[in-house]
């Protein structure tokens, strides 16, 4: 088991959890022109930026946020702190890795001057978790799953399984994506944004809405501690049908919900709702309501979808995404999925249109990216 | 490890296309430049390997290291054989490449074709789909120790038995020129640039195994400031894997100083120095190059191999394997 002893969290919607869970309560999804990172058109598309302030110029910008994250995490844990730096205190950050490069981008950006080196070469995807491990002194495992738009679902999945396999006591898992004029603009290129903003499952969805997040949670194997949330299990697979997308009769989809469930040791009928990857994306969604019917066929559990509130954080939306959950419902409900509207009579999956009280019980999480790597947890909530 | 864990097939490529830097490589073999990085496109179709045409060198590399590491195989991984990639810089080239497209003065757009196929985790995606691997899929990366970390893995599941077999590979590609490399990583002159592809499969049954693993273990006590109190550290670490006073070959990793190799070496008088760097040159994985390259040596009895390397956090890094006669 893996308990769930403290958030830290930056988004969209501001700093905390409280801010995030009061802004999926209003229905708020917050965007903003991408203005700051220097996109190659104009206009640049509207993203769930974090609300902008002033801060040090490029990669600095980035750390502050991060190790601020990280900060109030710490705060909001209440733990001795100076466990942290203990051996059996592990730190895995789950990171696509733009974190860095959009503060380089913002720098050279604000120079006016063409960047000497690019930020990769320098730094490598382990920039993130360095730095918090030197911050915080830390002498336990430090690594980085970098898995695309799954890694920091990854990185809950491996400390979760590090608890119960007794490799560690405690772990801190971070998740953290900024935004990028490269992933902004590849997205773009491939037709992949909806200008009007996610709509997980609708009949008129058409691409994803890109966010940016920073997300910090507390894993820990101490049942004494008290905790609304544990992790039980998870699985990750990889789908080989294609590089950017799902085959579409969500067969590995399937497969690594239902394993999923086999490993927290949860049947299909002990769901009491589902938090779906959703990414408004057309095939996509098709493949996830596909496999989502596969494993529960005609008693489907609630099915929630988070991306239009807080956009797509890509690397980050694991924690992100696991954290907004938890949050609300520790506020006793179940978000309506925003930008949802119409069934799409193809796939015939309506996800909530109005909040659900909040049920104790377990909680499947999907979460599926390029590269065709797929994971869902299992979380229970107490 | 309360279980033992077999070593099934160990190959790669290194540098200078070399398909692989043998052991016990002759001195002309030896670097003396910077890696040119290596001619993969037509050594993958002469493999028979088939990969969308803008694919990254980056995966290309790890398919190729990963093919040659498969081929070994009588028979082929099985389909949920979980898959650790390491790698300390991910797909550098092509993701930096990207960069410069969208940043001035360039401010382009970045390339759909080229966007889609970045990304650090599409050199494991890749591979699994060339082996047909439906599986776990991991790339971890910890610069140095990205291999060590991802070995770590790989046993906890194997022990834990949630796999009865893993492919854990480590892929970096050359990134010249040296004054950026020099931007993370002391290169001194006569250290050369390296790149490769290293691939291991790992199994629990012991039938057709060619060596085992003995231990993995990361450590942040040591002290790495003093080399004799750091090397009493390593030292006691791998009396737990290995008997020290049995011969073993030491394989000093790329961080390593000249001290800390000698403070290991009066340390612990039974290992013996293989200087690999000499020909695999220097990349943040270059652990998975020197293992593989221990498989090619022709032994008369089974052989014990000490790789260590530091990072520039202060952590220290153990890999200890046999390689069976």
């Amino acid at each position: 088991m893996a308990r769930i002893t403290g958030f830290g969290i930056l988004t969209s919607h501001g700093v905390g959890l409280r801010a995030l869970v009061d802004g999926i309560r209003a229905g708020r999804c917050p965007v903003r022109p991408a203005t700051g990172i220097g996109y190659p058109q104009q206009p640049p598309p509207l993203v769930s930026g974090f609300p902008q302030r002033q801060l040090p110029p490029g990669e600095a910008a980035s750390a502050v946020l991060l190790l601020e994250t990280v900060d109030q995490l710490l705060a909001d844990w209440g733990g001795d702190t100076s466990t942290i730096s203990d051996k059996d205190t592990a730190l895995i950050v789950g990171s696509g890795g733009f974190l860095y490069a959009s503060g380089a981008e913002r720098y050279w950006r604000s120079q006016q001057q063409t960047p000497p080196v690019a930020p990769f070469l320098v730094r490598g995807p382990a920039w993130g978790s360095d730095l918090i491990a030197a911050d915080l002194h830390m002498r336990g495992t430090v690594l980085t799953l970098s898995t695309g738009c799954s890694s920091s679902a990854n990185a809950i999945l491996v400390a979760t399984e590090m608890l119960q396999r007794g490799r560690a006591r405690r772990v801190l898992v971070v998740g953290a994506e900024g935004l990028s004029a490269v992933t902004l603009s590849g997205f773009d290129s491939l037709m992949l944004l909806n200008p009007e903003g996610c709509r997980p499952f609708d009949q008129d969805r058409g691409g994803l809405q890109i966010g940016e997040g920073i997300a910090a949670l507390m894993l820990e194997s101490d049942v004494t501690k008290t905790a609304s949330a544990t992790l039980r299990g998870g699985a990750n697979l990889c789908d080989i049908h294609h590089l950017t997308s799902a085959s579409p009769d969500g067969a590995v989809m399937a497969d690594v919900m239902r394993q999923a469930l086999l490993c927290a040791g949860v049947n299909r009928e002990e769901i009491v709702a589902i938090k779906a990857h959703g990414t408004g994306s057309i095939d996509s969604d098709r493949a996830e309501a596909n496999a989502l019917r596969a494993v529960f066929g005609e008693s489907m559990p609630p099915v929630v979808g988070l991306k239009r509130y807080v956009g797509h954080t890509l690397g980050a939306c694991g924690a992100v995404e696991l954290a907004a959950l938890i949050g609300c419902l520790q506020s006793d409900f179940v978000p309506t999925t925003a930008g949802f509207a119409t069934v799409d009579t193809e796939i015939n999956l309506s996800p909530t249109r109005s909040p659900l009280p909040a049920r104790k019980g377990n909680y499947l999480l999907n979460f599926f990216g390029f590269g065709g790597n797929y994971t869902s947890l299992v979380m229970a909530f107490s | 490890m309360a279980r033992t864990v077999y070593l099934h097939a160990a190959a790669g490529i290194g540098p200078n296309a070399s398909p692989m830097l043998a052991f016990q490589a002759s001195p002309a073999e030896k670097l003396s430049a910077d890696a040119v990085p290596l001619g993969l496109r037509e050594l993958g179709k002469s493999m028979g390997i088939a990969l969308p045409r803008l694919v990254s060198r980056f995966a290309e590399l790890a398919v190729i290291g990963a093919r040659l590491c498969a081929d070994q195989l009588d028979l082929p991984l099985p389909r949920n054989t979980p898959l650790y990639l390491a790698t300390g810089l991910g797909d550098v080239v092509r993701t930096d490449g990207l960069y410069f497209q969208v940043m001035p003065p360039n401010s382009e757009m970045a390339s759909p074709a080229k966007f889609a196929t970045s990304g650090n985790n599409l050199g494991a995606f890749f591979v699994a789909q060339q082996l047909g691997l439906v599986s776990r899929n991991l790339t971890i990366s910890q610069l140095d120790l990205s291999l060590e970390h991802a070995l770590t893995l790989a046993l906890d599941d194997l022990e834990a038995a949630s796999a009865t077999s893993a492919l854990v590979g480590s892929v970096d590609e050359s990134t010249a020129p040296r004054r950026f490399y020099r931007r993370r990583f002391p290169l001194s002159a006569d250290k050369y640039i390296g790149e490769g592809s290293a691939w291991l499969v790992l199994g629990t049954q012991a039938r057709g195994a060619i060596g085992e693993v003995l231990g993995v273990a990361i450590d942040s006590t040591f002290d790495n400031e003093d080399e004799r109190a750091w090397a009493d550290g390593v030292s006691a670490t791998l009396q737990s894997f290995v008997d020290p006073k049995s011969s073993a070959t030491l394989l000093p990793g790329v961080r390593l100083s000249d001290s800390q190799i000698n403070a290991l070496l009066a340390r612990q008088a039974a290992l013996m120095l293989h200087d690999y760097r000499d020909f695999s040159g220097c990349l943040p994985t270059a652990a998975g190059l020197a293992i593989v390259s221990t498989f090619t040596a022709k032994l008369q009895a089974p052989a014990t191999y000490v790789h260590v390397n530091c990072d520039a956090e202060g952590h220290t890094g153990m890999i200890v394997w046999r390689v069976y006669a």
